[in-house]
């Protein structure tokens, strides 16, 4: 009997992929570059799942303009050993711990870790589908209005 | 190869100094050239992180030439961000070494202050890589990551940490020339306000303006350029291979052991760069001045103070003498020459005979080794 395909929560990564590169000579960077950083070669799409554990971090207290203090900023290893600089949410610094596991997704094309447990990510991920429909039930709104004026 | 031998050396106070740069720079430059009995090098070597955005000097080599008196004298700039000092250091080194010149002025400095903290903080985040840059890493941002991992792969303490500004400050308190001439203690370390987590402020480097100068010749002087080295690291922390330890270090250092036809047990006196004073152990490991881990057992033995086996910054480091960021590099050199000559004054080390200066470009992108020896 054929397997159903797993969905994205049981093959391990809740939080969907991350866009990754591939060189020939095995070095797999994120974000994905043009160029590999160890041999100069060029780089194939691949992603990465979107889950790793945090290598070190810092919560900047004088962030540069146009950040917010407190600023979370992680080193997270991702498969394979790809390191991935992203940041974090403030709420949570209280959880940071080197090893820990967290999961990362993008908001706004900026990408966050997050230390939250499976529940709170399913809660998260579900509010934000909720606030992403209503935006476009409100787009759809004022597009009817406008085509009723005279 | 033929010697290369410190003939002079110079050095400005550090600190909010009223001067421009091209005073500072002439002070220091005046400074070496009459320490040297030299008045007309063959050659003037500059270096500078970023002129151009910190005071709006530009083309600062023939500039700078032409503010000495020396208009006609052969003139150019090196820039390798944050250990240009050194950098320059190196290029005249190896002109003398080349044949190209027989006597030649190396000339460093930064002046920081005229701008506000956040200017200059940015205008150092260039050094950063562009993609890390766009998530708000800065300079201390990036540091304090290093500085998380290192201290969790070796199981140390926030109060072991800061026995390092404390030492340095101490270092400092005892050289005139330095920005903080005050000591420190642990508790005023750890109440400072953090910065980027753990790295509290007394733990980072401050923002000064200073110029540090050395005359280098083919003639034979007491004190010898034994051995320089170069390494270099992908700029991007992510790409780098470990987080607890500096691979452009390792390599610099490798070379100029090399090439001084020593090895670290030689070193008996070091200016090593703690523009994050964590760094200043992971710098002693990556020297081989200590094991990988066991730097932290010479800082709490009183191995690196100024009466210690190897003190480590005398001169009170980047942390108290202040870290104009062209200048750093080379006012280490002075200060190893100092050492060498025993004209370092209360805070001379017992008499030393090789000496080793380590300078870090950005975050350890692009990082210098030089080695003097007092024959
Ligand atoms: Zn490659």
């Amino acid at each position: 009997m054929e397997e159903a395909p797993k969905t994205q929560e049981e093959a391990g990564t809740p939080a969907g992929s991350i866009p990754a590169s591939r060189c020939a000579c095995g070095t797999v960077t994120a974000p994905p570059a043009p160029h590999c950083p160890e041999c100069g070669g060029p780089m194939a799409p691949d992603t990465l799942p979107a889950v790793g554990e945090i290598l070190s971090y810092t919560i900047l207290h004088s962030p540069p303009a146009g950040f917010a203090a407190p600023l979370p900023i992680a080193l997270v290893e991702l498969v394979g050993g790809v390191k991935f600089l992203c940041h974090g949410h403030a709420e949570q610094v209280g959880r940071y711990r080197i090893g820990r596991q967290v999961a990362i997704e993008a908001v706004d094309g900026i990408y966050y870790f997050s230390t939250m447990t499976l529940r709170e990510r399913i809660a998260l991920f579900w509010r934000r589908r909720g606030e992403a429909e209503e935006k476009v039930r409100s787009v759809l709104r004022s597009v009817f209005r406008r085509s009723r004026r005279p | 190869m033929p010697g290369i031998y410190v003939a002079g050396v110079g050095c400005t106070r550090f600190g909010r100094l009223e001067a421009p740069l091209l005073a500072l720079l002439a002070e220091a430059a005046q400074q070496a050239l009459t320490d040297a009995g030299i008045e007309e090098p063959d050659l003037i070597v500059v270096g500078t992180m970023n002129p151009e955005e910190f005071t709006g000097d530009g083309t600062l080599a023939p500039l700078f030439a032409s503010f000495l008196g020396r208009a006609h004298t052969p003139a150019f700039r090196v820039e390798t961000g944050t250990s240009s000092g050194a950098a320059a250091f190196f290029a005249a080194a190896s002109a003398i070494a080349g044949g190209f010149a027989r006597t030649a002025l190396v000339v460093a400095g930064e002046k920081m202050t005229g701008l506000a903290t956040p200017r200059v903080a940015e205008i150092l985040s260039r050094m950063i890589d562009p993609t890390e840059r766009r998530y708000g890493a800065t300079m201390p941002a990036l540091a304090a990551i290093v500085t998380r991992a290192y201290a969790r792969a070796h199981h140390l303490d926030p109060e072991d940490l800061a026995l390092i500004p404390v030492k340095n400050h101490r270092n400092g308190a005892r050289n005139p020339l330095a920005h903080f001439q005050a000591e420190i203690t642990v508790e005023d370390v750890l109440g400072s306000r953090l910065i980027a987590d753990p790295l509290r402020l007394y733990e980072v480097c401050p923002i000064s303006d200073g110029a540090a100068a050395t005359v280098l010749t083919a003639e034979r002087r007491p004190v010898r350029v034994a051995g320089m080295g170069q390494g270099s690291d992908h700029v991007a922390l992510r790409h780098r291979r470990s987080l607890t330890s500096f691979r452009a270090t390792q390599e610099a250092a490798r070379r100029a052991y090399a090439m001084a036809g020593l090895g670290p047990k030689a070193i008996q006196v070091a200016e090593v760069h703690d523009a994050f004073t964590p760094f200043e152990l992971i710098n002693m490991e990556d020297l081989g001045l200590a094991e990988a881990g066991k730097a932290v057992r010479a800082l709490l033995n009183g191995e690196t103070a100024l009466e210690g086996r190897l003190p480590v910054n005398p001169s009170g480091g980047l942390k108290a003498r202040g870290h104009p960021v062209g200048a750093s590099g080379l006012a280490q050199i002075v200060e190893i020459v100092w050492q060498l000559r025993g004209q370092a004054g209360s805070r001379q080390v017992r008499e030393s005979r090789v000496g080793l200066a380590q300078s870090i470009g950005g975050l350890s992108s692009v990082n210098w080794v030089t080695i003097l020896a007092r024959d």
